[in-house]
């Protein structure tokens, strides 16, 4: 250890109460920090978690959308999903309808989303128990998956027969009219609510019942053999379509981001005002340290520790004291982000596999640079007053006083 | 006084200093032409009233401060051309200090207030280490050496500063007032203890009232409102 940082840690142990409460200080603040550097990207690195565990490379959009945002639909889709499959190194291409129905149950009655797939397999969702919808034109149609709400909220189980339509009252439906489907999988839709009901069922299916000819798509989900080529695939969907939108995962993530700017604002306003407290505090103590010892600065600077050395030792200080305060930022910080976590993903219209604070590898290391630089500018003022120290006449002073 | 000759044995020379502070409104002229120097094992005690100047002077010589007119030449070197850097490293290897209040840092113990001079020059642990041991059995202190100064009696911190002075094996000991917080028997051992390192080859400048310290020294100067009389 060289002397700089002896001295440091020696000063640090000198008063340890003081150092103990201004480490703890700096911990709650580097918490605040720690979360919101967490909360600007938070969302977007969970989808992007979750996207990438989906395996679709590329989702192409009605113009201007993101996935299931609107009614709108792509009004070739399932052309435009046969010729995506046609180029080369993609794996599948699979058109998606969406759309909100009803489902009756006994005397149960509550809206649900549904998804209208080709077949089974698609991966638009997770089979979790029971099998699959089949495959197209295949036997044993008039079957659905249901999502783990229904099951769990309103005791749906396998084998049970569900009235589908498109309005509320049947008796008032003219050209869609209700369809009975047996219950043959529970699965896991990756973007539900907390307590949103959901359907997959074929996709010929759920046209029927919204009594729309078959061809458009809300949604084409692109899986490829090599996702690299994931933004070439996405010019060339968007070149030969201009009323579409191909997005690869980072373009997902880029749009989802633009239209999540008030996080980052709010992270932003918070994550300063945190850097700031800390930036004082660090500065206050070191200051008040400093002061306590400039007869021991300029012995030290007699006995030949140079200006810049001194100057070192004043910033180390603030360094060092950041440092310390890190371990309890970070614990302090992952505790308050769970609570905080769960009370935002309390709020409607939050999918259950999205979090709002998301520990990611580039969070941690912009929360601990930040709080590393802040202990350096936080010993800036203090290393001035020492460089600047008078040796003999504070030496001098040292002794008349 | 004239100016001394450059000899192989000289370690510090003071040609004509002047030192002058401003003050508010003022010009205070510490020093007003002091012509000194101090050879190798030579033991000089500055005699004086409060605010002759003796202080002062020390700094200088001990490139602490610089003169505003007249030149110090430290080891052959004039120090008004030396930058922070060089003069830091000059104190640092060729001048030991001791003063009044000891300045001991109180979170280190007597052997780490004496190793780190060493520290700060890079000698090696087991070096330091070792030299350590040898500097504090030749103050008499080698059973105290991990206790921190706060346990150490006012004559047993100044013999862990005059440790500290010498750990880099210095050229030049300065020391200003080393017994004014002790008693006179104290003070009398810490006499002793300069004088001792003097005659091991270091020169040494003692700054005192003390007329029994400044009496074991080879030579004295007398100074009044900032020059030799």
């Amino acid at each position: 250890m060289g002397p700089l940082a002896f001295l440091v840690l020696r000063t640090l142990r000198r008063y340890p109460v003081r150092t103990a409460l201004v480490i703890l200080g700096l911990s709650v603040t580097g918490a605040l920090l720690l979360d919101m550097t967490m909360l600007s990207r938070g969302l977007e690195a969970s989808l992007g978690t979750v996207l990438s565990r989906l395996g679709f490379a590329v989702r192409v959009v009605p113009r201007g959308t993101l996935p299931f945002s609107s009614n709108a639909e792509i009004p070739a889709g399932d052309r435009l999903a046969a010729a995506i499959a046609a180029r080369p190194g993609v794996a599948a291409a699979v058109p998606v309808a969406a759309t909100n129905l009803y489902v009756r149950r006994g005397p149960d009655r509550f809206p649900s989303f549904a998804l209208g797939v080709p077949a089974g397999g698609s991966g638009v969702y997770a089979l979790l128990d029971g099998r699959d919808l089949p495959p197209p034109g295949s036997a044993g149609g008039g079957v659905v998956v249901i999502n783990r709400n229904m099951a769990r909220l309103d005791g749906v189980k396998l084998g049970d027969t569900l009235v589908l339509s498109a309005v509320p009252q049947p008796f008032v439906v003219r050209y869609a009219a209700p369809r009975t489907f047996r219950v043959v999988g529970i699965a896991d839709f990756y973007f539900d609510l907390p307590t949103q009901r959901s359907v997959a069922l074929a996709t010929p299916a759920l046209r029927g019942l919204q009594g729309r000819p078959e061809g458009a798509a809300s949604l084409i989900l692109v899986r490829m053999d090599d996702p690299a080529g994931a933004d070439a695939l996405a010019r060339w969907i968007a070149a030969r379509d201009p009323h579409v939108d191909a997005l690869s995962i980072q373009g997902f993530l880029g749009r989802a981001a633009s239209q999540l700017t008030y996080f980052t604002q709010f992270s932003l306003v918070l994550g300063t005002i945190s850097v700031a407290v800390s930036f004082l505090l660090i500065t206050a103590i070191v200051t008040l340290s400093l002061e306590e010892r400039l007869g021991e600065i300029a012995m030290l600077r007699a006995i030949g520790f140079a200006q810049t050395r001194i100057t070192g030792l004043v910033l180390l200080e603030g360094v060092v004291l950041s440092a310390a305060s890190l371990p309890g930022a970070f614990l302090l910080g992952l505790v308050i982000s769970q609570n905080l976590d769960a009370i935002l993903r309390s709020a409607p219209s939050v999918p259950q596999n999205l979090h709002f604070f998301t520990l990611t590898a580039p969070a941690a290391l912009r929360t601990i640079g930040l709080l590393l630089v802040t202990g350096a500018l936080g010993g800036l003022y203090p290393a001035a007053v020492a460089a600047r120290l008078g040796v003999a006449a504070t030496l001098h002073g040292e002794v008349l006083s | 006084m004239t100016a001394p000759a450059p000899s192989a044995g000289m370690v510090v020379a003071a040609d004509g200093v002047v030192k002058d502070y401003r003050m508010p409104g003022a010009v205070v002229h510490a020093l007003r032409g002091v012509t000194v120097c101090v050879e190798r094992g030579a033991c000089l005690a500055v005699v004086g009233p409060s605010g002759c100047g003796k202080s002062t002077l020390l700094h200088l010589l001990g490139a602490v401060d610089l003169p505003t007119t007249g030149r110090i030449t430290l080891l052959g070197q004039p120090t008004d051309g030396l930058g922070d850097g060089a003069l830091s490293r000059l104190r640092l290897r060729h001048v030991g200090f001791v003063f009044q209040r000891f300045f001991l840092l109180p979170m280190l113990t007597a052997e780490e207030n004496v190793g780190l001079p060493m520290m700060e020059a890079g000698v090696p642990g087991a070096e330091r280490r070792e030299r350590v041991r040898i500097l504090l059995e030749r103050v008499g202190l080698a059973s105290r050496a991990r206790h921190h100064p706060g346990q150490l009696s006012g004559g047993e911190m100044q013999r862990v500063a005059i440790a500290r002075a010498l750990a880099n094996r210095p050229d030049l000991l300065l020391a200003d007032e080393p017994t004014g917080e002790l008693d006179e028997a104290t003070g009398r051992e810490i006499g002793v203890l300069l004088r001792e390192v003097s005659r091991d080859g270091t020169a040494v400048v003692i700054v005192t009232h003390n007329p029994d310290l400044a009496a074991l020294a080879d030579r004295q100067i007398r100074m009044r409102d900032g020059v030799i009389v």
